[in-house]
């Protein structure tokens, strides 16, 4: 109770409702608007409040989104972007979600109904509740979880599970390939997002958000660079987007596991995504780009919400500039390649830690200045481990292959051999 | 909520498991009633750290005392032990499952029965 | 000696009685539908329903740590792949039929209910609601407040129960309130025979696992 009054939005809706609580009356709160015993009630409509205040915000969150990235896609690529509906082409994705809404809900004959209505909804219920849990500025936040960026990580889990479903509700044989490759990507990538933050826990000593925050009087971005380089690129393979996004690029597939949905129920995937980017952006400014933190006159607010515009940005970008990877590309980079980053950045940070306990700034600086040498160190080892180099592939063999146009008849025998 | 109404829980899921095991046809389903059994085992063992009390606890000044104050939290210990080993267990009753799959083409239990090679 | 705060919790205890018992209906149905539907994979998703009730009144029952990693493992890795094997093995045709002992299972579970329900009423536990003592209240929920005269701990074991005041965010370091640090402390020293051996058992399911699927005489992999 004492963590639901610290938050100074709680605690006005509260204590102006619920009369006759000490709590209240310790922090000055007199008349309220309950009579007494019903405090249950008040704790319950704060609650109910709370939730619709932050699930408009994000919902109108992901409807900005939606606009920024259609815009900044569109200057990528020369053009001007949408701008016919409302000023510079704000009330767009009130007009997809309108045109989504009015299509034709059809659903294959074949298909689990009770699963097959479930899946979106379980897309999505996991993404809002990763917003509760973020903190925003200074006290705004839902819930500061001692468990916070632990919470986000199980939560983020539960997609996979509404990824299954969604493949087998669809019912063709086609669905349940596709759905069962996107959720062995999800795995996959699960565990190097899961290690690489490690380091930051350590350096911060708890998995609550807000205590990350406070600890971050150098951004954790210059520390912890590895850790950075790796939850940011496996947050993009969660969220499913370039470039690892062979799950639902249109040029890439005949059936996947979404396309026996329409209207609204792939509207809500859609959102999904959407959320996805946005928790994952505000998680990775939570983490590594301290937050809230900032200078003085300008809100703690805005500091966060530039940052993550800020990351937003950049995924934005990494989409339009990067090509798509194929299934066997994504799984051998994520075990191979961030796998093997992760445990190095544990054992630097470890070595770190142990020698530095509880880090001032000045000894922040120096890790960092520990860090940086290692991280491009261990990127060039891994490189090499990994692949090989354009200008070493065998291009003689390549042109047994697919010979030149000449006189002579194709070398049928050495063709074969490939 | 109070320690009798939480074993009270743990008790039904129990039960249920045990009602699943004995009485289903198909592997998988069997493997879920045991995982339900687990689960049961995890709410009892949680439910009794949160309600019972140690009786060293309000001394908390030595690393001793501290030691003890922590020993409150066993449950949690063994909740973690049997998470980990549940799952460890599905795993590899899945993988049983497959291979039984792969020779047999079918997951009744009455037709697995058969010992033969 | 004045009231004494206790955990501001009592005053909306009504909410979490209420909200237990949803969950705990919640789990309880998903357990039922589990062994009741027929369709393996519907069993599936009730299962992860259920698991997720329980994982909310891991929440309310103050283990944070052990709610979300009930979250992670089961929710998140046990549901999929047992809807994973679902999906691939393509069960049973006519789903999952119940087998010819029925009455006895039932009768079984009932049994074991029962006593177990005859167990848990008869037996008098230390409950935290029957404990009056102020102090023990006070230590349980984390929060310490001074006066060390009137409290029998004081005197039998001589020593003094921390005194914390309201504004000081030291009343939230019991650890019985944030049990992750406490849980890591215990893994590496009083339960750390345990804590490897438990390694080696998931490094022996790993190896076992794979050496299931990996079977030489066929050429899939």
């Amino acid at each position: 109770m004492d963590t639901f009054l610290e938050n100074s939005l709680f605690r006005n809706i509260y204590c102006n409702l619920a009369s006759a609580s000490e709590n209240c009356a310790a922090r000055g709160y007199g008349d309220a608007l309950l009579p007494d015993g019903l405090q249950w009630l008040a704790f319950t409509l704060t609650g109910v409040a709370i939730i619709g205040l932050v699930v408009n915000a994000i919902l109108m969150g992901v409807l900005g989104f939606i606009w920024f990235e259609r815009r900044v896609f569109a200057r990528f690529q020369n053009r001007v972007g949408p701008n016919r509906w409302g000023p510079f082409g704000l009330l767009t994705p009130v007009a997809d979600a309108i045109k989504t809404m009015f299509k034709e809900d059809v659903a294959p004959e074949d298909s689990d109904r009770f699963l097959y209505n479930l899946a979106p909804v379980l897309m999505v219920v996991p993404l809002l509740v990763v917003f509760a849990v973020i903190p925003f500025g200074i006290g705004t936040f839902v819930a500061d979880l001692n468990v916070g960026i632990l919470f986000i990580l199980a939560v983020t889990t539960m997609s996979g599970l509404a990824i299954v479903m969604a493949a087998w509700a669809s019912g063709n044989r086609l669905s349940i390939f596709s759905g069962l490759r996107a959720v062995a990507l999800l795995i996959s990538y699960e565990i190097p997002m899961a290690l690489s933050i490690l380091g930051v826990l350590m350096i911060s000593g708890s998995l609550a958000l807000g205590r990350i925050v406070e600890s971050q009087n150098v951004p954790f971005i210059l520390v912890q660079p590895m850790g950075f380089l790796v939850f940011f690129l496996a947050s993009l393979a969660e969220m499913n987007r370039t470039p690892f996004d062979l799950t639902e690029a249109e040029s890439e597939l005949a059936a996947g596991y979404l396309n026996d949905y329409s209207s609204m129920k792939f509207g809500l995937f859609f959102l999904a995504e959407f959320m996805a980017a946005l928790a994952g952006a505000a998680v990775i400014t939570t983490l590594f780009l301290s937050g809230w933190r900032g200078w003085e006159p300008v809100p703690s607010q805005v500091w966060f919400f530039l940052k993550m515009g800020g990351v937003l940005f950049v995924i934005i970008w990494i989409r339009f500039t990067w090509p798509r990877l194929r299934i066997d590309q994504m799984l051998a980079f994520a075990w191979k390649g961030l796998f093997e980053l992760t445990l190095v950045n544990l054992t630097l940070a470890a070595i770190l830690i142990a020698v530095w306990p509880q880090p001032t700034t000045t000894q922040l600086w120096m890790m960092a200045a520990i860090n940086w040498p290692v991280f491009f160190a261990s990127i060039w080892i891994i490189g090499k481990v990994m692949g090989v180099r354009p200008h070493q592939i065998d291009r003689t063999a390549m042109g047994a292959l697919y010979p030149v146009a000449t006189d002579e008849p194709a070398p049928a025998s050495e063709a074969s051999e490939q | 909520m109070t320690l009798e109404n939480v074993l009270l829980l743990s008790a039904a899921l129990f039960s249920i498991g045990i009602y699943g095991v004995m009485s289903r046809r198909s592997i998988i389903t069997t493997l879920m009633s045991i995982e339900l059994m687990f689960n049961a085992v995890v709410v009892a063992a949680i439910a009794f750290s949160r309600f019972t009390l140690p009786a060293s606890l309000a001394n908390v000044e030595s690393p001793v005392q501290a030691a003890a104050v922590r020993l409150a939290l066993t449950g949690h210990v063994f909740a973690v032990f049997i998470i980990a080993v549940a799952a460890a267990e599905v795993a590899l009753g899945l993988a049983i499952v497959f291979a039984l799959y792969r020779v047999r083409e079918t997951t009744e239990i009455t037709d697995a029965a058969t010992m033969k090679n | 000696m004045g009231e004494p705060a206790l955990s501001g919790l009592y005053e909306v205890s009504r909410v979490v009685d209420a909200a237990f018992w949803l969950f705990a209906a919640l789990a309880i149905g998903g357990a039922v539908m589990v062994v009741t539907v027929k369709d393996v994979f519907k069993a599936a998703v009730f299962l992860a329903g259920s698991f997720l009730a329980l994982a909310a009144i891991y929440f309310l029952l103050q283990a944070e740590f052990i709610g979300v990693v009930q979250i992670l493992v089961y929710v998140g890795a046990v549901s999929i792949l047992i809807a994973f094997a679902v999906m691939i093995i393509a069960d049973v045709p006519g789903g999952s039929r119940p087998a010819r002992g029925r009455i006895a299972a039932a009768t079984a579970a009932a049994l074991m209910m029962a006593a177990l329900a005859f167990t848990t009423y008869n037996t008098n536990w230390t409950d935290i609601g029957q404990i009056t003592d102020e102090d023990a209240i006070a230590g349980l929920v984390g929060v310490y407040y001074e006066d060390t005269s009137t409290s029998p701990y004081a005197d039998a074991q001589g020593g003094t129960i921390r005194a914390a005041d309201e504004t000081t965010k030291d009343a939230r370091s019991g650890a019985l309130i944030d049990s992750t640090g406490a849980i890591g402390t215990l893994l590496i020293r009083e339960f750390v025979l345990p804590f490897e051996i438990l390694g080696l058992l998931l490094a022996a399911a790993l190896i076992g696992g794979l050496a299931l699927m990996l079977n030489p005489r066929t050429e899939d992999k």
